[in-house]
């Protein structure tokens, strides 16, 4: 509530305005543990068309030590000049209650700051009265209870100087805030009567505002430092520890100094960043703002990972995550621990959480820690965000394809929840493309929904446990009513169906100083389904249990040993109703045949890793897996290991190589008769895991606390990889397994990111990729670029704050094509009426240079209640005409390019309401 | 906005994403030499397609050519369970379905052959050869030979010896290729079912056969009409999808028990089962616009009415529409007609 100033009277023309305090007017700010003031009003007005001063900023006084234990309550009464500048000048006491609590309420009164006096449109001096009312709260005057949590730390410049004056403000859910100023040597300090997640804003003069989420448990006494910055560009030459999350600090996990983080920004936010310094030597972190302004992700913080460096760019409506060269399926995305199936609905449209439910979002391009096994590409490892302990918030987001809405509260002030879902309505607009064409009919819309609850429990200041659920669901079906020209039996209904829906306890503890677990434990089920007509039905339901424990001791100061265990049983059951295609003779007519496969993969792996920091900077995390296969049933060991040194504030080199496996498929393993082809097997149960090793190497350089540059070279050499025998081979005599680790590969490469984090008015990012992606099938074959070799890739972003609401964004990007095969030909089957296309060289032609220029526009309201905000996207804004495949006719003998996206435009709203 | 100018709106989007596709040769479109089938039938007895072991057999390639060039045919004939299949859609690489075989001209003599132990080289449209009286059931049981082929209309044939450069082309397997200056050629494939008594194909495989085409304008009276009476329609100057021109409807009969019933090995029970055939039927014309390429029974639809909707060009002229079908089994029959567009 802002004190309430009339104007009292006018004397001396411009000069001065006189001012008078009313003695019951007031308003209250909360100030520090122990004393609140009230802020007093003029008494009389004497023109409508001027006004009088009005605190701007409130400065919390010192409750003198002596009266609070005395239990005394008092009030001041100050006069003072209020300058046109908006400074106290001149401040004396009128109305005295004891010298101490004169002197500190004309202390706190002169750091305070004000709109000046205006007459007739221009700014005077005034001289007004103020008075500061020291009052004890009610339970504290009457009990001698301790501060739930303590807050305390020092504000500091970008030389490590202390900022005196600067001030604090920190607020939890919709509550006043608290404030209070810096000390001489920069320090401050809150008692805090609750625990929570705490957003702390500075502001010093000179500074660029600043902005931190804390989250402090009860009996919490947390040390922070926060560096502000100049808003002038700052020379290379100085400081700037606050880009580096690993420099010296007095607490790491509460230093959360981010210069550029603006408060608007904030609330609730999904900002990706390192509690303790992160494990693996490359990880991405995005900030919120970053993440829902992307020009064309429609605001969705997954899909934000699309342009990082490392990622190829997915082929037109996949939503394939390929990392650094890798097949998608050697990426694991994760929530909190537990693996998904998928990461991006239907065609790549939105991703299956929504951006409200997200905590973080840590993507690890290679060499990642040992506690992620089973892949050897990358991890995507997403974190659900833990419900605000105060309050309600709801948070409703609308646009073309989808609508959502998110709850988030306290039930019990230590126990919270959120919720969240999703649902589609691309089903309407696709009905009414394909209604337009007389042979399809579109029986069962494509439609997805998710969903994800946290239930969050804090029976403890050092337990806390978690629910959650989280699923999704899409589907499609086609009913084609004509065959088609390439497929004569091709008619029936056409569609498939993916789903995943979970359940996971979460349970973080410390078990000593230094020493914390965490356990996670989930199951449910992923499933996917098929429809080809007449041809295919394919079922796939897995009920995969998982089981991490993570035990993390401190030994000594630098020396941290985690270790743990990964537990994944995984029953599943797999029937393909199929027509077994047979040389010579029409899929309509060829026999149908139903293959069943029950399986249980039991996946057990231990790992240790340490984290080891001999001295300032230098940082290295040695670290080994053990993984069992049980289809397999191997043993694979893989040892890691990754070091940083951060050599000063401006360079950092780093480094890693690492051994990755990945156990093949559960068809590719399994030894269940296949009754396509009698006296086989599904596949093959002797298979050897797959394996990647990984080397990188890299620097960073901070050129400014706003910009930096990363840039990291790599390899990956594969070997070992499942290849599948030709499906002609298997109707031989004697045919070969299935499936065998024939293949192997090599992926090198270079990754820049040069980045401007946020500032009040601009982030962007420039990410070139330069990658080469080959594999061959059999050892003494030619080597042959994969899909996912695309040899350049650049994204370049940024979006500019225009103000009053408004910002305006840009993303370009320019891809090398992706490889395709040529066909060299095609073959008649004189029984089926089709032509079979014969291949020339495998992937040896690609699609022309992708670039595609995407734009966007935001405009804010905030409101008291909450805010609104809407976007509009065009995508590809100068319609680019992008290759993305070729279309042959149904002899082969013509083909034209398929082109991908139009000009396309996105829309959205998203509003926010909170009490 | 009304659902029709949300259609338009979207159709408009959809074209403007599809802006830069050019027309490509519907598979119902005569433009150039295709072929429709092969009919392979005992020669003692047309009617059955499934020959016996050590028993005469003819084929017969059924070609359609604008051009009317003449087609030279080779024919290699193999044992099914003597090779490992060629890989379709494999990457490139010239084989030759095992044989090892001279890069030679083939078929300038039209009556040219050559029988080999399990192999048989033959030339002609027309070709007849004896079935190897010896043989056993592929790795699914079937007793069946494997043709491949070169049609080659208005260029000679070639045989792709083993001493080509590898790596060159993608033939399928198919040892031929065909050359020449304006030549158009295509390599086939084709599996003969041996109508033994062993295994599952214990029945002969008798073709389908169209014994009628009937057509009249779309809504009306359907009329058989041939070679000699062609139906008759007018013009169609505006071509577009939804044009308001009379269409001819085209429906196909065939003969009593042309969806023949069939024993065949369940391969989930391992016993065996009675199946009906399924029929396809392709339609092709030089000019005008059909509404599909193909009709087929489908689950869905296990007795399809094979039939079809033909929008008269602009011009006036004969029509050549060709139907051809087949029982999934090697059983086919072809036919043809006149249309008169007025």
């Amino acid at each position: 509530m802002r004190p309430l100033l009339r104007l009292a009277s006018l004397s001396g023309g411009a000069a001065c305005i006189a001012l008078t305090l009313p003695a019951h007017a007031q308003g209250v700010f909360t100030a520090g543990t122990s004393s609140e003031a009230d802020a007093g009003v003029p008494a009389d007005a004497a023109s409508a068309q001027d006004s009088a001063p009005r605190v701007l900023r409130f400065a919390e006084a010192e409750y003198p030590e002596e009266e609070q234990r005395a239990g005394r309550e008092a009030a001041v009464t100050l006069e003072l000049t209020v300058t046109a500048e908006g400074r106290a000048q001149d401040v004396r006491v009128v109305e005295s209650a004891g010298a101490a609590f004169d002197r500190a309420a004309v202390e706190a009164v002169q750091r305070f700051e004000f709109t000046p006096a205006m007459q007739g449109g221009q700014r005077t001096a005034a001289t007004i009265r103020y008075r500061y009312r020291f009052r004890l709260r009610a339970q504290q005057s009457s009990t001698t209870r301790e501060p739930v949590a303590v807050l305390r730390g020092a504000v500091r410049d970008p030389r490590n100087q202390p900022v005196r004056g600067a001030t604090v403000r920190v607020r939890v859910g919709t509550r006043d805030p608290q404030s209070t100023t810096t000390g001489e040597d920069g320090s401050f300090r809150f008692a805090l009567d609750q625990a929570g997640a705490f957003e702390v804003d500075v502001e010093g003069e000179g500074f660029r505002p600043f902005h931190a989420r804390e989250r402090l448990y009860e009996r919490d006494d947390v040390r922070v430092t926060y560096r502000l910055v100049r808003p002038a560009p700052v020379s290379a030459a100085a400081p700037a520890a606050n880009a580096n999350p690993t420099a010296n600090r007095p607490r790491s996990n509460n230093d959360r100094n981010n210069p550029g983080r603006d408060p608007q920004d904030d609330g609730e936010g999904v900002v990706v960043r390192a509690a303790r310094p992160p494990r693996e030597v490359t990880r991405t972190t995005l900030e919120r703002r970053e993440i829902t302004r992307i020009p064309g992700t429609g605001g969705d913080a997954l899909r934000a990972l699309q342009n990082l460096p490392g990622l190829s760019r997915a082929p037109f409506l996949s939503g394939a995550l390929i990392v650094r060269g890798s097949a998608p399926a050697d990426t694991n995305v994760l929530v909190d621990g537990t693996a998904v199936p998928l990461l991006y609905h239907f065609g790549g449209l939105s991703s299956v959480i929504q951006t409200e439910m997200l905590d973080r979002i840590d993507f690890y391009p290679g060499n990642f820690s040992a506690r992620f096994g089973r892949a050897m590409g990358g991890v995507v490892d997403v974190g659900l965000r833990a419900p605000r302990d105060r309050g309600i918030r709801v948070v409703a987001n609308v646009s073309l394809i989808d609508a959502s809405i998110f709850v988030e509260g306290a039930i019990l002030p230590n126990l919270t929840f959120a919720v969240a879902g999703r649902r589609s309505y691309v089903d309407v607009v696709l009905n009414a493309v394909l209604g337009a064409f007389d042979t399809v009919n579109l029986t069962a819309a494509p439609v997805y929904y998710d969903y994800q609850g946290v239930l969050e429990w804090r029976p403890h200041p050092k337990h806390r446990i978690r629910f959650s659920l989280f699923g999704t669901d899409d589907r499609l079906e086609v009913l084609f009513r004509q065959p088609g020209d390439q497929a004569p039996s091709f008619a029936g209904n056409f569609g498939f169906a993916t789903r995943y829906h979970l359940a996971q306890l979460l349970w973080t503890h410390d078990i000593a100083p230094g020493t914390q677990g965490r356990l996670m434990l989930s199951g449910g089920l992923t499933g996917l389904g098929l429809n080809a007509g007449d041809f295919a039905k394919l079922d796939l339901a897995f009920y995969p249990t998982n089981l991490r424990y993570e035990l993390a001791h401190t030994f000594v100061p630098g020396a941290r040993l985690n270790v743990g265990m990964d537990i994944e049983w995984n029953p599943g059951f797999i029937r393909l109703d199929a027509v077994r295609p047979e040389v010579g003779r029409p899929l309509s007519s060829a026999p149908r045949v139903t293959t069943e496969f029950n399986g249980v993969a039991y996946l057990p792996a231990l790992y240790a890793e340490a984290e080891l920091t001999p001295h300032s900077g230098l940082r290295f995390v040695p670290g080994v897996r053990l993984d069992y296969v049980g289809p397999t049933r191997q043993w694979d060991l893989s040892p890691r290991g990754s070091a940083r040194w951060d050599i000063n504030r401006q360079w950092a080199i780093k480094g890693g190589v690492g051994m990755f496996t990945q156990g093949p498929s559960a068809q590719e393993a399994s030894n269940a008769p296949n009754n396509a082809f009698r006296g086989q097997t599904i596949g093959n149960p002797n298979l050897l895991t797959q394996r990647a090793t990984h080397y990188t190497l890299g620097f960073e350089h901070v050129f400014s606390p706003y910009i930096n540059l990363s840039v990291e070279g790599f390899v990956k050499v594969l070997d070992r990889l499942v290849v599948a025998a030709p499906t002609t081979s298997l109707l031989s005599q004697n045919p070969p397994p299935p499936f065998n680790n024939n293949g192997s590969g090599l992926v090198y490469g270079a990754e820049v990111l040069l980045r401007h984090k946020p500032s009040s008015r601009f982030f962007g990012w420039l990410a070139y990729t330069l990658l080469s992606s080959q594999r061959r099938d059999a050892p003494d074959a030619a080597l042959y670029p994969t899909q996912a070799d695309q040899t350049h890739i650049l994204t370049v972003l940024g979006s500019f704050r225009l103000g009053a609401g408004w910002e305006l964004g840009a993303r370009f990007r320019l891809v090398t094509g992706s490889p395709s095969t040529p066909v060299a030909g095609a073959l008649y089957d004189a029984n089926s009426f089709t032509y079979t296309q014969l291949n020339g060289q495998r992937n040896s032609t690609r699609n022309p240079y992708f670039h595609q220029l995407d734009v966007r526009v935001d405009k804010a309201f905030t409101f008291s209640w909450g805010s609104l905000s809407f976007f509009v996207e065009v995508l590809n804004a100068y319609y680019a005409q992008n290759q993305e495949g070729v279309q042959y006719n149904y002899n082969y003998t013509e083909s034209q390019p398929v082109m991908g996206l139009p000009i396309f435009p996105n829309l959205g709203f998203r509003g926010e309401w909170s009490r | 906005m009304s659902r029709h100018a949300a259609r338009s709106s979207l159709a408009f989007a959809l074209a403007l994403a599809s802006a830069s596709c050019g027309t490509q040769t519907e598979v119902w479109q005569l433009t150039d030499f295709r072929i429709l089938g092969v009919r392979a039938s005992a020669s003692s007895e047309p009617a059955r397609n499934s020959p016996r072991r050590g028993e005469r057999t003819t084929l017969e390639l059924v070609t359609a050519d604008t051009r009317m060039r003449n087609v030279r045919v080779a024919w290699l004939i193999v044992d099914s369970a003597a090779f490992a299949l060629p890989g379709a859609s494999t990457d490139g690489g010239a084989s030759s379905g095992g044989l090892r075989l001279p890069s030679i001209d083939l078929c300038d003599v039209p009556e040219f052959s050559l029988d080999l132990p399990g192999v048989s080289l033959r030339c002609g449209e027309r070709s007849e050869f004896t079935v190897p009286s010896t043989g056993g059931p592929d790795s699914r049981g079937r007793e069946s030979l494997t043709v491949f082929g070169m049609a080659c209309a208005g260029g000679r044939i070639r045989v792709i010896g083993s001493n080509s450069e590898a790596g060159t082309t993608n033939t399928g397997g198919v040892p031929f290729e065909c050359r020449g200056e304006g030549s158009r050629g295509w390599p086939f494939q084709y599996t003969l079912l041996v109508g033994s008594t062993a295994g599952n194909t214990g029945n002969d495989n008798m073709h389908p056969r169209i014994t009628g085409l009937r057509a009249g304008p779309m809504g009306g009276a359907l009329a058989p009409v041939t070679m000699e009476s062609p139906p008759t329609i007018a013009a169609c100057a505006d071509q577009r999808r939804d044009t308001q021109c009379p269409r001819l409807r085209v429906e196909v009969d065939f003969n009593e028990g042309a969806r023949e019933r069939y024993p065949e090995l369940d391969p989930n029970t391992q016993m065996l089962v009675t199946r009906d055939e399924r029929i396809v039927t392709g339609f092709i014309v030089n000019r005008g616009k059909l509404s599909g390429g193909f009709r087929t029974d489908s689950n869905a639809e296990p007795i399809s009415v094979m039939g079809n909707d033909f929008l008269p060009p602009a011009e006036a002229g004969d029509v050549r529409l060709l139907v051809y079908t087949t029982d999934g089994r090697g059983g086919f029959d072809s036919r043809e007609i006149l249309v008169r567009v007025q």
